[in-house]
């Protein structure tokens, strides 16, 4: 799938970050956005915007990236349940990298994103690309 | 006994690593809006939160500052906020009032810094 022709979903609830994910995914010329502030009011949306690709904060309130994560692979529609999720985060410890990974996602991005990284791992995204982890 | 100069303090804004960043005068000029108003509230309230014994709380917000400040500043404070950063984590560093007590006045240089861009480019 072409990146521009993408319905990309953001998460994340701090403002500036949020601002800067959104402008850098318009520069690469994705306009197709939706925007919520946790992953609580994202999971109750997700039917509605049905995106292609949602990228996410870790660590949010009431309900963070990786809880989200967890209840969206449980969703009963199949589509909705394996689109592709990179992960966003100023964690870079191993632990949280390891928790996420294994979950199977599409990437996992430390903040703030660079622009070409953020190109590329949205590119193996849409092309079915999952991060795996090697011990 | 001759006085050593005072040398100018270094500034912590880099306009020009922002703007290369961000790509677009105008969303900077709201996200240093919104700079401002995140360091003028969460700085002190960092503060007042170790004071209390609030440390998981105050580690969300130097969390978040850890984030986004490498949009706008130099290595030398993103290295510092990640430091303290880090000591805010569990096990808590006992040394994190004192390592944020040092940190504090950079972050208000740096909010002055964001106050007299975003009053120059008003005036401009």
């Amino acid at each position: 799938m072409d990146m521009k022709r993408a319905r990309v979903l953001v998460i994340e609830d701090e403002k500036i970050m949020a601002t800067f994910l959104l402008g850098s995914l318009r520069r690469l010329g994705i306009l197709d956005l939706f925007s919520f502030e946790n992953g609580q009011t994202a999971l109750r949306e997700i039917s509605t915007v049905k995106p292609d690709l949602i990228i996410t904060d870790v660590h949010m309130q009431p309900m963070g990236g990786i809880e989200f994560l967890k209840h969206l692979r449980e969703v009963a529609d199949e589509r909705l349940a394996n689109i592709p999720v990179i992960f966003l985060s100023a964690d870079s410890s191993a632990s949280t990298v390891k928790e996420t990974l294994l979950l199977g996602v599409a990437g996992y991005i430390v903040k703030p994103p660079n622009i070409n990284i953020l190109a590329a791992r949205i590119e193996q995204a849409l092309r079915g690309y999952t991060t795996e982890i090697f011990d | 006994m001759p006085q050593t100069p005072m040398q100018p303090e270094q500034k912590l804004l880099d306009t020009e690593l922002a703007l290369s960043q961000v790509g677009d005068e105008g969303v900077l000029h709201d996200m240093l809006g919104m700079l401002q108003e995140s360091l003028a509230r969460d700085v002190p309230d960092i503060s007042q939160l170790l004071a209390r014994g609030e440390v998981d709380s105050a580690n969300r917000l130097l969390h978040a500052i850890k984030g986004f400040i490498p949009i706008f500043c130099n290595a030398g404070l993103c290295s510092e906020v990640e430091r303290v950063e880090l000591m805010s984590k569990p096990p808590h560093s006992a040394e994190l009032p004192v390592a944020y007590a040092a940190l504090r006045p950079r972050l208000e240089q740096l909010q002055a810094e964001v106050v007299a861009h975003l009053s120059g480019s008003a005036s401009a």
